[in-house]
């Protein structure tokens, strides 16, 4: 896919230089990332931790495409992000990366299938093709039994289990996971975490995911420890 | 994204939120109907209009003779001529390159009595025609030669018979043809008592046509008149009743009226009448096109409103669906094809019903006209197809142009922003 980025030659999942995020609230400025410098290689697990406000969920946004940094660099997959335009952006959600959220955001009337065969719908898939593979999916993540089961009438974990899908079903190289086990009891979550770690293991997705659980931070390869828009600290899993 | 998914997410919130669509359709349909019944009543009028006129012939151009008002002490008495129709001024027309053909006319008084004696046998009888142009009612079919010609001809001296009198005289239909040719007498009986006798000659015989029973030629009807106001004169007092011309085409209409009038004479062609009508309708439909129109910006008000409440509601969708992918033209798309899709159901049920009131009316108006004894059979609202085709494309055009600026502000929401919106 053509855009009007740059790319690298041998390019990291994520690469980021300077990467700055301020927001003006009123007269003050926030910084919620400050020069953040950052690279995750690819088929890395990187769970990113810290307080309320430290900007974890910023950075998770900024490479996801849903924000634009207010200066900096940001590489993903080798295309840099922060010069894009709106068109490059929505390619690079709609094929790059995949969201799993806290409160899983599914559209209420639509079916299982239907959600995690939505994102198709805006590549120009045909119905057919879309709900085959929002099935095998589905099946992936166990839910083969609540195919046409609305959200409504799914748990919370089977929520989430959708939503993972959901968010596999454009075949991305990252998973962008936002507190994925928030609104979940611990057992489930662990479920949840282990099948993250397993589909980041069996198909070599990327996966970012911010948590101050460190329970599910545990799953990851690397922790990174975010403070004050900063990188406070870094743990390699051994 | 395809267009049948487009179609069926714009189609599935329609359906979902039903109270609401069919609030906001209203207006359209309201809009849809007056224009469609207003339209549709000009087309059925101006084609009613048109047939009539073209039945008549819009080439023709009827001359009548000008006249003093009626005199108050004599109100039975004949008005005075003050333009006569005379032979010369026939004989002008018919030298003219744009005239195809003059007909003149002599109309027999009201009181005359005639009967025709053939074969020793002797029946009342009624005149009628030659008209000068035979102005049939455009409803019903012309009355059929049974023998003969249909008409006497122009020079005199012929008669053409109607079925109804020869039954009287008792004549079988398979002796028609062997009337042809013979001699009758047709006698004219003044109240003052006295009588006289003309000679003609049996050209045709018609079926019945009206209470007319003898149709008899101008100069015929010349000497009849001479008689029975014992004028022998009688032509250069009163002249013609009636002057038909027919031009060669409606431009040469146009200016054999100029020609006319310039002579003193208070003519108008058909031409000019369906002119005038033409144009009274045109601002009619005008009018009431224009109260549709403002019930259509008015309801296209009501889709804005209606489509930014929905850009309220589904902003947290609209969110989700920019982080999985959506474009912005695509959120557009499907705000926009879904005004349109109110634009349209406001057009569709708008026509039906703009049909249907078309035929409720053209009911309505045939019983009236019934009632007042005018009787006639006609479609004053014709609803054609491209009416159809335009009141659709311009329901839907209307969604359309409504839903352009909700969906824009929908395509422009800022995506982190609305997947935060609760």
């Amino acid at each position: 896919m053509e855009n009007d980025s740059v790319s690298e030659p041998t390019p990291a999942a994520i690469r980021t230089v300077d990467l700055t995020r301020t927001f003006e609230v009123g007269e003050t400025t926030v910084e919620a990332l400050r020069s953040i410098n950052l690279e995750v290689d690819r088929g890395q697990f990187v769970a990113l931790v810290g307080p309320s406000g430290s900007g974890k969920s910023t950075l998770l946004n900024l490479v996801g495409g849903l924000d634009r940094p207010t200066s900096g660099e940001l590489w993903v997959g080798g295309v840099e992000l922060s010069a894009s335009k709106e068109k490059a952006l929505t390619e690079h959600r709609r094929q790059r990366v995949g969201f799993v959220f806290q409160s899983f955001n599914l559209l209420p009337r639509l079916t299982a299938v239907e959600n995690v065969a939505l994102p198709l719908i805006f590549v120009g898939a045909a119905e057919r093709e879309r709900l085959e593979r929002a099935r095998q999916l589905l099946g992936q993540v166990g839910l083969s039994d609540r195919l046409e089961h609305r959200p409504t009438q799914l748990s919370g974990g089977e929520q989430q289990r959708v939503a993972i899908a959901r968010a596999l079903v454009n075949r991305p190289a990252i998973i962008l996971a936002d507190e994925p086990t928030g609104n979940i009891d611990t057992a489930t979550g662990a479920d949840i975490m282990a099948l993250l770690r397993r589909l980041n293991r069996e198909q070599g997705v990327t996966l970012l995911l911010v948590t101050h659980d460190p329970e599910a931070a545990s799953f990851a390869d690397r922790v990174i420890q975010l403070r004050d828009g900063q990188i406070a600290g870094q743990e390699v899993a051994s | 994204m395809r267009f049948r998914d487009v179609f069926a997410s714009a189609l599935g919130n329609l359906t979902r939120h039903k109270a609401r669509t069919a609030l906001t359709t209203v207006g359209v349909i309201v809009g849809i109907l007056t224009i469609v019944t207003m339209v549709s009543l000009g087309i059925g009028v101006q084609q009613e209009m048109g047939d009539a006129f073209n039945s008549v012939g819009l080439e023709t151009v009827r001359l009548y003779p000008v006249e003093a008002e009626a005199d108050a002490f004599n109100p039975l008495g004949q008005p005075e001529r003050t333009k006569i129709l005379t032979p010369e001024l026939v004989d002008q027309l018919a030298a003219r390159d744009d005239v195809l053909e003059v007909t003149p006319f002599l109309r027999l008084p009201g009181g005359i009595r005639m009967t025709l004696s053939l074969d020793g046998r002797e029946v009342q009888a009624a005149p009628y025609g030659p008209m000068p142009v035979d102005v049939l009612d455009p409803f019903e079919a012309p009355p059929r030669t049974l023998a003969g010609v249909g008409e006497p001809p122009a020079s005199g001296g012929g008669i053409v018979i109607t079925s109804a009198l020869l039954e009287d005289l008792d004549v079988a239909e398979d002796e028609y043809a062997a009337l042809i040719g013979r001699d009758v007498e047709l006698v004219l009986h003044a109240p003052r008592g006295e009588s006289q006798a003309f000679q003609l000659q049996i050209v045709g015989v018609e079926e019945q046509r009206w209470r007319a029973s003898v149709a008899i030629a101008s100069p015929d009807r010349l000497g009849m008149l001479q008689w029975w106001y014992n004028d022998p004169d009688y032509m250069a007092h009163r002249g013609y009743d009636e002057v038909a011309i027919r031009a060669l085409s409606l431009n040469d209409a146009v200016q054999i009226v100029d020609w006319l009038s310039s002579l003193g004479f208070d003519v108008q062609s058909l031409k000019t009448m369906l002119d005038i009508a033409n144009r009274g309708m045109i601002i009619l439909q005008t009018m009431l096109g224009s109260v549709g129109a403002l019930a259509l910006l008015v309801a296209s008000i009501g889709i804005a409103n209606t489509m930014i409440m929905s850009v309220y509601e589904r902003t947290k969708e609209i969110g989700i669906l920019k982080a999985v992918g959506a474009a912005p033209g695509q959120i557009r798309a499907l705000f926009v094809i879904e005004a349109s899709l109110i634009g349209l159901l406001g057009g569709v049920v708008g026509t039906i019903l703009g049909w249907l009131l078309g035929k409720g009316l053209n009911w309505l108006a045939l019983r009236v006209l019934e009632w007042q004894e005018v009787t006639m059979e006609g479609t004053f609202f014709v609803v054609s197809w491209w009416l159809v085709a335009a009141a659709l494309a311009f329901g839907t055009l209307v969604g359309l142009l409504a839903g352009l600026y909700p969906a824009a502000r929908a395509a422009r929401l800022a995506p982190l922003d609305a997947l935060r919106y609760e």
